[in-house]
């Protein structure tokens, strides 16, 4: 028997512990490829900024670390999992070289495997990326299928190299062995495990103070972002470290509770597996905190952008008007049978300055019939001024104070003198997309019609056509009519913040995705690792009469608990972390988050059932007990 | 008087076509109320085979087991695992406690599972330990105690929930002299003074002389019995002599 053949049956005989891992590895890899693959792609090239460019290279970048780190610490688990049979094959006879090469072939060949299926399917789906990138960012391209040779050269050198740092490091922990240690049984039963008040408190006053901080970031940000993140961090690994020690004693003391059916064992085992597991599961916690606002993020923006471009931009095209241009344009617009015009409105304004004590703005006034025709177009409120000397602000969310209503506003026009108005409403709409109607007044039809006679009112006109948001040759078209500077485009602001937040998504949703995969196999390994040790416990307590269903009922209930734990600390961060952040970029990321929080949630519990799955099949096999 | 156990025509054969190996044939065994009944032969007699059909562990190959009157062939998983856990005791070789209780608690598991009210388990906890004198190590974990005590405290569990028969497997296997003296004096006084029904597989002839009555088993038949009359010294020079009729090399026994 050749080393290789130990080392095929070996991959072989193990497959069940590695396949989690190795899914995970082929997800990175193809995330990679993905990332790389989109950059060489020479429609991509044509569309995108250097910004965006930038990005990818940083998210694949990012993959590759974490895989790298993700790889490390799965081997050196599968190492010390393995020590035994490592420890066998010395007593064989094998040399301890021997023995070291043949898990560098085995993290070899798992790499390559890896590696070879990772881009196969990266390069399979990549068209799909690459239409699911552009749709992204607002595009529904057609693209071509291409084999992208650059990103298959840099995906395998970036991940050989990574394979081969981890083989060596694999090789170096074998070599650190010593015989006795590989034998020796790991020892477990702990008397009176400490757990100190203190450390608890601390580590939960860390949190706190750090989730405070999070939402004052905009006022010292270079000092509280690495704050936030160093007490978080510090006061997560202390919470899984000593906290439940406490919950278990708690338990523990209410031993009409803990005295009953299966409690004794499943709260035991519950508190030596989150003991053992804290400092991976309070990393578990952390990374998926880091997931679930990186696709919560992504989303959020991405969500949030697409109401932001609609609300800023009501209208599919806006210009200063005059009988020529709109000539022009109608001529354009008959070229484009799929950007059919829906609907057009004229605008007419008076540019002036208003003023109510303690704010003071730029700001147009129209008439109380010309706002409603355009509200009439865009199905807005519709208003009804009876006052001669009542107005009614038109104002986006954000700009907007409770004291601007019910206030003697004083209109200053560029020629003729001050009029005063009373503010008795206020809409919460931008009127149009040109910046002069940002913020706007409504006044009565007579009231207007004085004003006019003192000052000529400027025109506007704004259209919507149907697709605009497929509108690039019209909208070019139109550029090209146009005098710059003299309209606004929908399609433009479109394109322009799809692309940004667009790209942010893709990348951090793919980048939440390796993530969840990687620390999901990571617990469930760990979990396998545990049910192999503790099958003996098991076969003990059906001995002695404990059902195969009150065991099942029992892992369940353990295996909910170390799955619950790190996912509530982790979504509790995150929420803490999007939250803080819509305060700072003045967002809404509530039903986002909500959104990513639930999805997360649903593909870690398909994680929890797995594993329960295969704990159970491990530890509830068929008796088979012999002395 | 009872009986406890009531075993007829017991056959297992282990191994599947072609290879297959008679473990145990025709084995007619009883328990009655407040026995103490050895079990011995040479390793490989099928003495293991037979605890392991009567605790429900294993399934026989044809034949009929009953305890208090209840034939165990009916019985489905469920119905099995709860009879184990009601109706028997065990005591193994290398103890089987569970690692991650203390002495206490993996004496009260039984009174746990069986939902018994926790003042009731913690009373009867410290009663039991106190039988088998452990009632200091009670807090300790498994690691933290010696192979007597582990084993005392094994045999704690298997008594607690008032069992109708205790099994024990070589219990004293794992354990020095004095150890292996101490537990079986203990067997034997619960025993004697509670009426505790214990059979005990062992191949040790000073195991073998605490008995009362000792069926021995050759090549997965039964061979003979003896009652014990007398001392126990006695009784270990007879159990002696059997196994040198019974032949096989008497080293193996030690
Ligand atoms: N699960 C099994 N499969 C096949 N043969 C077995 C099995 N268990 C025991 N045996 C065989 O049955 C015989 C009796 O075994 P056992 O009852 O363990 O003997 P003892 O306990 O008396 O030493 C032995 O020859 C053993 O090899
Ligand atoms: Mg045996």
């Amino acid at each position: 028997m050749t080393l290789f053949s130990i080392t095929a049956r070996n991959i072989k005989k193990n497959f069940q512990n590695y396949f989690l891992y190795f899914l995970s590895m082929v997800f990175s890899i193809v995330v990679f490829y993905v990332f790389t693959s989109i950059q060489y792609n020479e429609q991509v090239a044509q569309t995108v900024g250097v910004l965006t460019k930038y990005m990818l290279k940083l998210g694949a970048i990012s993959v590759a670390v974490f895989s790298a780190i993700f790889m490390g610490y799965s081997n050196s688990f599968f190492i010390r999992k393995r020590k035994k049979e490592v420890g066998l094959y010395s007593l064989l006879g094998l040399k301890k070289r021997q023995v070291a090469r043949m898990l560098f072939y085995e993290n070899l060949v798992m790499g390559v495997a890896a590696l070879g299926i990772g881009i196969i399917l990266g390069s399979l789906f990549s068209k799909l990326f690459v239409m699911l990138f552009f749709r992204l960012m607002g595009n529904f391209v057609q693209v071509s299928f291409a084999i992208s040779l650059p990103a298959i050269y840099n995906t395998c050198g970036v991940f050989l190299l990574i394979f081969v740092i981890i083989s060596l490091y694999a090789y170096s922990l074998i070599y650190r062995f010593k015989l006795v240690d590989l034998f020796r049984a790991e020892q477990r039963g702990e008397a009176a495990p400490k757990a100190s008040i203190i450390m608890a408190l601390l580590s939960i006053i860390l949190i706190i103070t750090g989730y405070i901080l999070a939402f004052r970031l905009d006022e010292n940000f270079f000092l509280y972002a690495p704050t936030v993140l160093i007490t978080v961090i510090l006061g997560s690994y202390g919470l899984f470290h000593t906290s439940m020690v406490f919950v278990i004693r708690i338990l523990k003391k209410n031993t009409s509770r803990y005295y009953r059916g299966m409690n004794l064992v499943s709260t035991t085992n519950l508190f030596y597996r989150i003991k053992s597991n804290a400092t991976i599961l309070a990393t578990i916690a952390i990374l998926s905190a880091t997931a679930v606002t990186a696709m919560g993020m992504g989303y959020g923006i991405y969500q949030d952008t697409l109401d932001k471009i609609n609300n800023d931009n009501p209208f599919s095209f806006v210009y200063w008007n005059n009988p020529d241009r709109d000539h022009k344009v109608n001529q354009a617009l008959a070229k484009y049978p799929q950007n059919q015009l829906l609907g057009s409105v004229e605008i007419s304004f008076i540019s002036a300055q208003a003023s109510i004590p303690g704010f003071n703005t730029r700001c147009s006034l129209i008439s109380e019939s010309n706002y409603n025709e355009l509200a009439q177009l865009k199905g807005w409120k519709k208003v009804d001024i009876s006052g001669l000397k009542d107005a009614v602000w038109v104002l986006p969310d954000f700009k907007f104070r409770e004291d601007l209503v019910d206030k003697g506003v004083i209109i200053e026009l560029e020629k003729e003198g001050r009029h005063e108005f009373h503010t008795i409403d206020r809409l919460p709409y931008r009127l149009t997309n040109n910046s002069n109607t940002w913020t706007t007044l409504i006044l009565s039809d007579a009231a207007y019609a004085t004003l006019t006679e003192l000052e000529k009112p400027d025109s506007l006109k704004a259209l919507i056509v149907a697709n605009q948001k497929e509108s690039r040759e019209l909208t070019a078209e139109i550029g090209k009519i146009l005098p710059e500077y003299t309209w606004n485009a929908y399609y433009h602001e479109y394109i322009y913040n799809m692309e940004m937040r667009g790209m942010l998504m893709f990348i951090g949703g793919f980048l939440g995705l390796v993530i969840l995969l990687a620390t999901g196999s990571i617990i469930y390994f760990r979990q396998l690792n545990e049910a192999q040790q503790e099958g003996h416990n098991y076969q003990i307590l059906r001995n002695i009469g404990v059902s195969s269903k009150e065991i099942f009922a029992s892992i369940r209930k353990q295996l909910l608990y170390v799955f619950l734990f790190p996912l509530i600390v982790g979504i509790t961060h995150s929420w803490v972390a999007l939250m803080a952040l819509a305060n700072m970029i003045a967002t809404d990321l509530v039903k986002s988050t909500l959104i990513t929080i639930t999805v997360y949630t649903l593909i870690y519990l398909i994680y929890y059932l797995l594993t329960v799955h295969s704990y159970n099949r491990i530890v509830n096999s068929e008796i088979s007990w012999s002395n | 008087m009872n009986t406890v156990l009531e075993v007829r025509n017991l056959k297992k054969v282990y191994g599947s076509r072609g290879t297959l190996y008679p473990a145990l044939d025709n084995i007619d065994l009883d328990i009655k109320e407040g026995e103490f009944v050895g079990i011995m032969g040479p390793s490989g007699a099928g003495k293991t085979t037979l605890l392991n059909l009567v605790a429900t562990i294993d399934r026989p190959t044809s034949g009929s087991i009953k305890v208090d009157g209840i034939e165990l062939a009916r019985m489905n998983d469920e119905q099995l695992a709860s009879f184990r856990r009601n109706k028997l005791g065990f005591i193994f070789q290398d103890f089987n406690l569970l690692d991650t209780l203390t002495i206490q608690e993996n004496i009260i598991l039984p009174l746990a599972l069986a939902n018994v009210k926790a003042p009731e388990i913690k009373r009867r906890g410290y009663e039991t330990a106190l039988l088998l004198g452990i009632e200091d190590v009670l807090n300790k974990y498994p690691y933290e105690v010696s192979g007597g005590q582990k084993q005392r405290a094994a045999a704690a569990r298997a008594i607690i929930h008032k069992p109708s028969l205790i099994l024990a497997d070589e219990p004293t296997g794992a354990l020095d002299s004095k150890s292996s003296a101490e537990l079986l004096q203990c067997l034997s006084d619960l025993n004697e003074t509670y009426g505790v029904n214990i059979m005990l597989v062992t191949h040790d002839a000073f195991a073998a002389s605490y008995c009362r009555r000792i069926l021995f088993i050759k090549d997965g038949r039964l061979f003979t019995e003896l009652v014990k009359a007398g001392p126990r010294k006695e009784f270990f020079q007879k159990i002696l002599d059997v196994l040198a009729v019974m032949g096989g090399d008497n080293r193996d026994l030690i």
